[in-house]
């Protein structure tokens, strides 16, 4: 560096080749990327499945309304089961139960 | 200058908070990482290394080393200067790793000579041109300045990208790459003396 490039700083005198430099970069601001799902892959396998082991945690965003489906859907099924096999048991069988026989024994004198 | 100050402190404490979280291995909080970073990270091993599948995968690579590492992380600095020195040191790793191998090096730059596609007229990227012919001569100054900055040696170019296309401040490329000021200051002059000069030949044209 010279002297001159010292006092002024090493920004100055290179006004042309800086923004051609930043020009040629400009169109890959707008660059989108996805590599949470390989980053979470990874680690699984090198951590031995310590991390990243249920499905929950490794989603980009946990799927909410796939469980509140399934949710949904079994309690629609218990329901269901509910509806048919209550006819069919109908009320239960009234049993006689009777007071066992009390035999009275004298007391011994 | 109080709100500022307010503002950064509660940056601060966040940063630390959320750091918390990422020691304590908490996945989603990582995740959160990944999604804040990605773009960023990608974007500077791609303009390292030039090649969009070899960033991609050594992005992916930045982001299991922070996962790695991030309890050795003491909060010293900001948590993306710290992330920006472990990208540097992969992709600097990386470059290592090709060179001992044969060289699988794409197009030449002496071929662009050859084709001759640039024609005479002062060297200016697509955003600051109009005409669609003028636009196509401004992706080709662009792909030369793209290559001409990967033919750097990984101590120029590392600079060079930091500064001129991170547009990062010198204390921050001090910490990422780890070297005295006054050496980031003179390698930076440095490449981009070589830059230009290799600009210029290619151009046909002498840049200021």
């Amino acid at each position: 560096m010279t002297e001159a490039d010292e006092e002024n700083g090493p920004d100055s005198g290179h006004d042309e080749i800086r923004s051609l430099v930043k020009g040629a970069f400009r169109g890959q601001q707008e660059d989108r990327v996805d590599v949470l799902a390989g980053v979470q892959a990874k680690i699984y396998d090198r951590s031995g499945g310590k991390f990243f082991s249920d499905g929950w945690s490794t989603s980009r965003t946990p799927p909410i309304s796939t469980y509140l489906v399934t949710s949904w859907v079994m309690l629609l099924i218990l329901a269901a089961l509910y509806c048919v096999l209550a006819p069919i048991s109908g009320e239960p069988k009234r049993v006689p139960t009777y007071p066992a026989p009390v035999r009275v024994i004298p007391a011994t004198q | 200058m109080m709100r500022g100050l307010s503002v950064t402190v509660t940056e601060a404490d966040d940063e630390r908070r959320f750091l918390r979280r990422l020691q304590a291995r908490d996945e989603h909080a990582f995740n959160e990482l990944v999604q804040l970073y990605e773009g960023r990270v990608y974007r500077l091993v791609l303009r390292i290394l030039g090649k969009p599948d070899e960033a991609e995968d050594m992005a992916q690579d930045v982001f299991v080393a922070v996962f790695r590492s991030v309890d050795k992380f003491r909060g010293d600095s900001k948590l993306s200067t710290w992330i920006y020195k472990i990208a540097i040191n992969l992709c600097k790793n990386r470059g290592r790793y090709w060179s001992r191998r044969p060289s699988e090096a794409a197009e030449d730059l002496g071929d662009v000579e050859e084709k001759g596609w640039l024609e005479e007229g002062p060297a200016r990227t697509t955003a600051e041109l109009s005409a669609p012919d003028q636009h196509v001569q401004g992706y080709q100054v662009e792909e030369i300045v793209r290559r001409c900055i990967q033919e750097l040696g990984p101590d120029y170019r590392d600079v060079v990208v930091l500064r001129d296309v991170e547009e990062l401040r010198y204390e921050e490329i001090v910490e990422i790459t780890g070297l005295p000021e006054g050496t980031v200051k003179s390698r930076l002059h440095r490449g981009r003396a070589l830059l230009k000069a290799r600009v210029s030949r290619l151009l046909g044209e002498k840049i200021e």
